[in-house]
């Protein structure tokens, strides 16, 4: 697989919750994608109107701009399977709790 | 506690009639959940609330959980409410919460709402915004897996609109119009001010009803009331606000028949509401021909209501009496409005009846009949029916006249039963079998505030309209529709009415 990751991380101001999806999101990035991927963090408090744009209900959410269809990630990340789901990547075999879909 | 509660503020929605049941409106500042099964006009309320707030100067920011703001926009149009221009202006603004099915959502972790309370709060300062809609957040139920902490996040927004001091309505559906407050248990939410919309099947027939269920620390008035969806969107009856503060008066006005009007004792009374009751073919219509020709005949604006016929037979039937009704709608001295009552619901009749009033402006008011128009509604809805029309006639200072029809032979109907308490006077037409021959009768049953002739008169029909005869002495039983012939002899009857005298 060679396609790129365009991701983008809404999260509200710098909570915990927000911390640790960062966190979360970073190092499942560093050792499944071998750097084919682009993050941006966006804090809805400094800019609503992206957050308008994405429909961003609920956060930390991670929108998978590329590759295409537009997927959507809800949640601290904690759920490492679906993580891998959302991000349209193999279930890894040491994580198969909280994955019913 | 009690200074609080009076002194406990209410916004003024602008919505008609819903701020008479809320007394005074929704309370300010606060969250109302307004909660309804499918098709119980959820949207139309709350989009109301926000377009006669920016009428009001008041903007509005409407949160949008299930439809578009695409489709909003066009639903609305429907209701003459232009939300791309009250965007362009910047008094309203959409935040889009509604599900993308193109996008698939996954769930990995703990959440909050906090982005949506954000963009909320982006949006209300951005326009300074007073008012706020959710709608109908229901739907994130089915967006989310966890209801417990949908459930919690919700309670997150409405503490936020607090904070924000906005007075703002949340929707939520219903699974039936007389069950639990909503699907969800999100009630507890905005557990402060519960307001239900109705669209129950009663009798075959929908019936729309909205009832405060409970406004926390204020007062408002209970129970259910009538409300359509006209063309303006939501208009509440408040039926028992309906208050008797019409002064009465001692002017007397005439029937159209000078006959008739010494029977109740010098003519109708001007600001009252007479009922005609009787059998298909006795008069029914003639009275009102009357009434209309006698109210012309002093310079007074009539304006009828035909259930019945059609205007060619009602004209015709006029200028079988020697009236030219035509001649006289044309120099606007009287306005004919005929209508199928299956057309539309009673409530958007009574609607529509009482524009027509206000803008006709009439001295008069006919009618005619009642009975067609209660074949189309519930025995609940038609006499709400009657008693607001009857009070608005008699605010807006003008006499009424309102005809039903009974059985051949008469006795009480239903609408009768429901509705002689609420008229003025009632004036009776029968069928009498005297020695084989069909006669008509009249009595004035009841004539408010006024003596009157308490006999029963023959009353004939020709060419030159109404003429009362001499009264029945020797049948009984007419208003029974039973008339039996008495074998007396004339010196006996004569010598009973003595015993009885007139008042």
């Amino acid at each position: 697989m060679t396609a790129k990751f365009e991701l983008e991380l809404f999260v509200v101001g710098r909570s915990s919750m927000a911390q640790r999806a960062e966190h979360n999101l970073r190092r499942f990035c560093e050792e499944k994608l071998n750097g084919r991927y682009e993050l941006r963090i966006t804090d809805v408090l400094e800019n609503a109107d992206s957050a308008e744009e994405a429909n961003i209900i609920a956060t930390p959410a991670l929108v998978r701009r590329a590759p295409l269809p537009q997927r959507v990630v809800v949640g601290d990340l904690t759920q490492r399977s679906a993580l891998a789901y959302g991000l349209g990547l193999e279930a890894e075999d040491d994580d198969l709790e909280g994955n019913d879909r | 506690m009690n200074d609080a509660r009076r002194t406990m503020e209410k916004l003024s929605t602008g919505m008609a009639g819903f701020d008479t049941v809320g007394f005074g409106g929704l309370p300010k500042g606060r969250s109302t959940l307004v909660a309804g099964t499918a098709g119980s006009a959820k949207t139309v309320f709350a989009m109301q609330f926000l377009v006669k707030g920016i009428e009001a100067g008041e903007n509005g920011v409407f949160v949008t959980f299930e439809e578009t703001p695409v489709d909003l926009r066009r639903n609305m149009l429907s209701l003459g409410w232009e939300c791309a221009r009250m965007e362009e202006e910047r008094k309203l603004a959409f935040v889009d919460a509604s599900p993308r099915p193109e996008e698939e959502r996954i769930e990995a972790g703990s959440f909050d709402f906090a982005a949506l309370v954000a963009r909320i709060e982006a949006c209300v300062r951005r326009i300074d915004a007073k008012r706020v809609v959710l709608d109908s957040i229901g739907s994130m139920f089915a967006q989310f897996k966890d209801p417990a902490a949908v459930r919690r996040e919700l309670y997150r927004i409405s503490a936020a609109l607090k904070q924000m001091n906005v007075t703002a309505i949340v929707t939520s559906e219903r699974t039936e119009d007389y069950g639990a407050i909503s699907r969800h248990g999100i009630e507890e939410f905005v557990a402060d001010n519960v307001v239900l919309l109705r669209n129950s099947l009663e009798e075959e027939k929908r019936r729309r009803t909205i009832e405060i269920l409970k406004f926390r620390g204020t007062d408002h008035q209970k129970g259910e009331f009538p409300f359509v969806v006209s063309n303006e969107g939501v208009v509440v009856i408040p039926l028992s606000s309906i208050q008797l503060r019409q002064k009465s008066t001692t002017l007397r006005i005439t029937s159209g028949s000078p006959e008739l009007d010494s029977m109740c004792g010098g003519g109708f009374f001007r600001d009252s509401v007479v009922l005609v009751s009787g059998a298909t073919g006795t008069g029914k219509t003639l009275m009102v021909t009357a009434f209309l020709a006698g109210g012309i005949a002093k310079g007074e604006r009539c304006l009828a209501f035909c259930f019945e016929e059609s205007r060619q037979q009602f004209f015709r039937n006029a200028a079988g009496w020697g009236f030219d009704f035509e001649q006289l709608e044309k120099d606007g001295h009287l306005k004919v409005v005929t209508d199928y009552p299956e057309i539309m619901p009673l409530e958007n009749h009574l609607i529509r009846m009482k524009k027509i009033i206000d803008e006709f402006k009439p001295n008069r008011v006919a009618i005619d009949s009642l009975s067609a128009l209660e074949r189309n509604s519930t025995t609940r809805s038609f006499r709400e029916f009657v008693i607001s029309l009857t009070a608005f006639v008699k605010d807006r200072e003008m006499a009424g006249l309102l005809t039903s029809t009974t059985a051949l032979l008469g006795g009480l109907t239903v609408t009768e039963a429901h509705i002689s308490s609420i008229c003025d006077s009632i004036i009776l037409l029968r069928y009498v079998e005297v020695y084989g021959e069909m006669r008509r009768a009249l009595t004035v049953l009841k004539m408010r505030g006024s003596p009157h002739d308490k006999e029963i008169r023959e009353f004939n029909i020709d060419s030159t309209g109404m003429h009362l005869g001499k009264a029945f002495r020797n049948v009984t039983g007419i208003l029974a529709g039973n008339p039996t012939q008495l074998a007396m002899a004339p010196e006996e009857l004569d010598r009973l009415h003595g015993m009885f005298p007139h008042d």
